[in-house]
């Protein structure tokens, strides 16, 4: 068995060069990478309870939507999708950024995803005005689960944006092991809401598929 | 230890052997709930659902995984059979001791299931 | 059994460091304050324990209720929250955290070798999370609105318009609350035990309680976000008049039977399977032999969890769902028996093939076993559709599941309780009280419980505030009351021999019992830095293996593994625990506490469907949790 001579203590790693360090030496993922991916379980384990409980509600009526209520569009919604997903490119940068010791080209790459996130939200913002003014969402079942359902991505989207947010405040005062591993987790956390986006939007617009 | 039991590395037969089987029952478990929901539901009224034919066709591939998994299993447990204490024979061995009691009881389910499907009337409420 | 002799001088004054590096203050602050795994688990015991006692209450309300017929002790209004509020008290409050909260947080750090778990704050801010919520669960009792509904709160009974008032809100929004603890609780048992195990301590090594705390965090995950679907729904329904669950708009009310059931059904193996955990730490100590195979057991208790997931239907034959549908449901009810049997088999095989010992923590287990037996065995039936289907809503499944909580998991915590208490307090409890407090706990139990299985098949419903005095039903009723006071008694004794021995009780040593796993080889209660020297562990057996414990000793004077440069414990490989890391602990911090109230604010706020103050409160959590995560564990 090793003795503490060859096994880094990575708490240490205050500085970029010696986060990177730890980054490298490291053979297993860190406890924040279990957490946050546990924490992804059970996140998708709520998606995957409400996409059923969709396809539920839409086995128990002979017509879904119900009367009264318009089909979903279907071009903006998976428009704004590829914008999201596209984020994962600049957050798996970033991650690997600090993984090298690269503090500028990690908060460089966590802001410009950030900035693509808040134009998502944006435009998000925009349809859910445009689906609210054609219907409500206490009309019927329909109404109900199609708005909880994109509500809770879009709340999950507004979570990481302001996670993304604070990796860049920290960042500032410089790169230590406990900022890189959470540059790791909020990518992995990230990578994960934008995965979940397509079952979640595919599912929104399916009636009209 | 053999590294390589059946030409296949051991880590592959051993993960393969331990998590075929119960795989095999989620999937066969969700679709055929599902199935059979969807099929007695309001919305299918007018369209029949081949319940039958889906139910067997589920529960033939869940049978097959179900039992390459257990023959992984069986050559994973017998290749761990002299690995010791040390690691990480040990643990290899410890794994393919549960795989080996697994896969046969998720066998069950799947059989129990499948077969009860087939044998009961179609959406008929008891 | 061992004893230590003074450590040389270098040995001394490596502990003296520990000993300054990991002390927490005493008083409130400290409390308040803390972090340490041990006094989070004491915190939770009595927590626990508290809302045990009002569960215990309820129940006994309840049952002088139901002393003979037509009852007026209680309204009916009044028997529906007091029915409700011990259901939901008992599973959610009590029983749960006490098992992971109380026992998994203290032991499971010993357990394993190292000196904290993998997220302390984190564990701290369970812990009030769970107070909190508790005390807004409770508040509806307070104002006289408990939730009425059952604990399982079916729709349409549950919604706005059959049930108008705040109780379900409570409900709904409480257990919500509650879900975040428990969740974070399972989160960190599982990169604990993933991470933080001694060098050396490969999976094949791991002794079997902590496979069931492995098995049971893995239930959560995965269960509870189900029942916060079922709870969003319910709750938006309610409050701002969504249609999930109105027919008449679409919904379904059989869907929040679904939701429920999925989370509802694992819980119920989540109740169970610490107790398993328990009972396999007991029973070698105490048969003086290892577990008859092992690998054997470790597996059943994962399998339970996870074959758990595929019969929650079995709750819903008499719904009407098609006979194909229940059917998977029925085939997995029906063999998700042949785990608990090997688990059966395994501790009844070890202690008859052992030489047991019978002192108080064994004769909880073995009345655990028979317990277990009997409620399986109702399982059993209660599996096949067309005997549920007579049973179901009747005395008969509030029998079942009583021998099952009661019986399996709560038997096997008193016996937890006994033979761990030497361990935290450091005093030995009277082992001749002892002995009396499991007999009559085991004949009040029974008394309490049995009759109930031939009165609800006698046709006497669940949840009825009264009977009628001409069906048959009265004598029986009259048995289980005197029972549930012959059981309060019994545990009453349990309660008087613990103060008396903490305060009176003979001095206990590292390892009065024998112990096979490592808390037994610290001090009692243990030091705050847990292990002096990390552990090198060979097999599950940790403390039978002489020749490694007796390296410590030798590994303490060198300097070897002690880890004394901060708030340290080595972080090690998933499968195989090779060393990997040196990590530093967090220490004390005001953050879990002060976010758990202001949650506590955002949950009341939404109850008083003040949203946008609840918006505002939540703002002011997510600046809690950025102070929390502000200062980063450093050398110390």
């Amino acid at each position: 068995m090793s003795d503490a001579s060859d096994v880094t203590r990575s708490m240490e790693a205050t500085g970029a060069v010696a986060a990177s360090y730890a980054a490298r030496r490291r053979r297993a993922r860190p406890s924040g990478w279990w957490g946050v991916s546990l924490l992804i379980c059970t996140e998708a384990a709520l998606f995957g309870t409400m996409i059923a409980s969709y396809f539920y509600l839409q086995a128990q009526v002979p017509e879904w939507p119900p009367p009264g209520v318009d089909k979903p569009i279907v071009t903006w919604p998976l428009v704004l999708t590829g914008v999201l997903l596209a984020t994962s490119v600049p957050l798996f940068l970033a991650a690997r950024a600090a993984k090298r010791g690269r503090t500028r080209a990690t908060w460089l790459m966590l802001a410009l995803a950030l900035l693509v996130q808040c134009a998502y939200i944006g435009g998000q913002a925009l349809l859910f005005v445009d689906d609210y003014n054609k219907s409500h969402p206490t009309e019927n079942a329909y109404t109900s689960i199609y708005f909880t359902l994109v509500g809770l991505h879009a709340a999950h989207v507004i979570v990481g944006m302001a996670l993304i947010a604070f990796l860049l405040v920290r960042l500032l005062s410089g790169l230590t092991n406990y900022r890189l591993v959470g540059v790791r987790v909020v990518a992995l956390y990230w990578y994960f809401v934008n995965l979940i986006a397509v079952p979640v939007v595919l599912t929104q617009v399916s009636p009209s598929l | 230890m053999r590294r390589r039991p059946l030409g296949l590395p051991l880590p592959l037969l051993l993960w393969f052997g331990l998590l075929g089987a119960p795989l095999a029952w989620t999937v066969q478990h969700i679709f055929g709930f599902g199935l059979t929901q969807a099929a007695c539901s309001l919305a299918s009224r007018g369209s029949s659902v081949p319940v039958d034919s889906l139910t067997l066709v589920a529960t033939i591939v869940a049978t097959v995984i179900g039992v390459l998994a257990g023959a992984a299993a069986i050559a994973a447990f017998v290749a761990t059979r002299d690995a010791g204490t040390e690691l990480p024979g040990a643990r290899l061995q410890f794994l393919a001791t549960v795989a080996v009691v697994v896969t046969p009881i998720f066998l069950c389910i799947v059989l129990m299931s499948g077969i009860s499907v087939l044998v009961l009337p179609e959406c008929h409420q008891s | 059994m061992t004893t230590t002799t003074a450590p040389p001088r270098a040995a001394q004054r490596r502990l003296d460091r520990l000993e300054r590096i990991w002390e927490e203050p005493s008083g409130l602050v400290g409390w308040l304050t803390t972090v340490d795994h041990k006094r989070i688990g004491i915190l939770y015991f009595f927590t626990s324990l508290a809302f045990f006692v009002a569960g215990g209450i309820e129940a006994l309300l309840i049952r002088t209720q139901l002393l003979g017929p037509n009852g007026t002790v209680v309204s009916p209004e009044l028997y529906n929250q007091l029915m409700t509020m011990h259901g939901v008290t008992m599973i959610f409050l009590a029983v749960i955290p006490m098992q992971i909260g109380a026992f998994g947080n203290y032991l499971l750090p010993l357990m394993i070798g190292a000196r904290d778990m993998a997220f302390p704050r984190l564990n701290a801010f369970s812990y009030w999370v769970f107070l909190v919520s508790g005390i807004f669960i409770y508040t509806s009792m307070a104002v006289g609105a408990a939730p009425n509904a059952g604990w399982f709160d079916y729709v349409p009974l549950g919604s706005r318009q059959f049930s108008p008032g705040p109780g379900i809100d409570f409900y709904t929004l409480g257990l919500i609350f509650t879900g975040i603890s428990t969740t974070a609780s399972a989160i960190n048992f599982i990169v604990t035990i993933f991470k933080l195990r001694a060098p050396g301590m490969s999976l094949n090594r791991m002794p079997l309680f902590c496979y069931a705390i492995l098995a049971v965090s893995f239930a959560l995950v995965f269960a509870l976000p189900s029942l916060s679907t079922a709870l969003i729904f319910l709750e938006l329904d309610r409050a701002l008049g969504m249609h999930f669950f109105d027919v008449g708009f679409g919904g379904d009310p059989v869907m929040w039977q679904h939701l429920f059931w999925f989370f509802g059904h694992p819980e119920v193996y989540i109740i169970i399977l610490p107790a398993f955990g328990i009972a396999t730490a007991i029973i070698p100590t105490f048969a003086e032999r290892k577990m008859v195979a092992f690998a054997l057991v470790a597996l059943a208790e994962i399998l339970v969890a996870f074959i758990g997931f595929g019969v929650w239907a079995h709750h819903m034959f008499t719904v009407g769902l098609p006979t194909v549908s229940q059917t998977y449901f029925a085939a997995a009810s029906m063999m998700v028996v042949i785990p608990s049997a090997i688990q059966l088999f395994a501790w009844i095989t070890t202690i008859a093939t052992g030489k047991p010992r019978f002192e108080t923590p064994l004769l909880f287990i073995i009345g655990f076993i028979v317990l277990f037996m009997i409620g399986g065995l109702t399982g059993v039936m209660t599996a096949a559709i067309p005997f549920d289907q007579q049973a179901h809503d009747t005395y008969f499944i509030v029998a079942h599941f009583h021998y099952v909580i009661f019986g399996a998991a709560v038997f096997p915590v008193l016996g937890g309780i006994y033979y761990w208490f030497p361990k935290v307090t450091g005093r030995m409890y009277n082992e001749r009280v002892g002995k009396v407090s499991f007999w009559v706990t085991f004949a009040g139990m029974n008394l309490t419980f049995f009759p109930m299985h031939i009165v609800g098949l006698l046709g006497m419903p669940r949840r009825v505030y009264s009977y009628p005095g001409d069906v048959g039903w009265s004598t029986l009723n009259l048995i289980e009351t005197l029972g549930a006071y012959l059981l309060a008694a019994g545990l009453l004794t349990i309660v008087a021999n613990l103060l008396v021995s903490y305060r009176r009780g003979a001095r206990a040593g590292n390892d009065p019992f024998g112990g096979d796993t490592l808390e037994w080889s610290v001090s009692s209660p243990p030091p705050s830095y847990n292990f002096p020297v990390i552990p090198k562990v060979s097999s599950p057996y940790a403390m039978w293996d002489r020749k490694d414990r007796e390296d410590d000793e030798q590994r303490l004077a060198e300097g070897e593994l002690v880890l004394e440069e901060g708030h340290e414990t080595p972080s090690s490989t998933v499968l195989d625990a090779d060393w990997d890391e040196i990590l530093d602990m967090p220490s004390k911090s005001w953050a879990p506490v002060v976010l758990a109230v202001v949650l506590g604010l955002v949950f009341a706020m939404m109850l008083l469907q003040h949203y946008v103050t609840a918006l505002g409160f939540a703002a002011l959590a997510g600046l809690v949790l950025a102070a929390w995560n502000w200062k980063e564990p450093q050398v110390a």
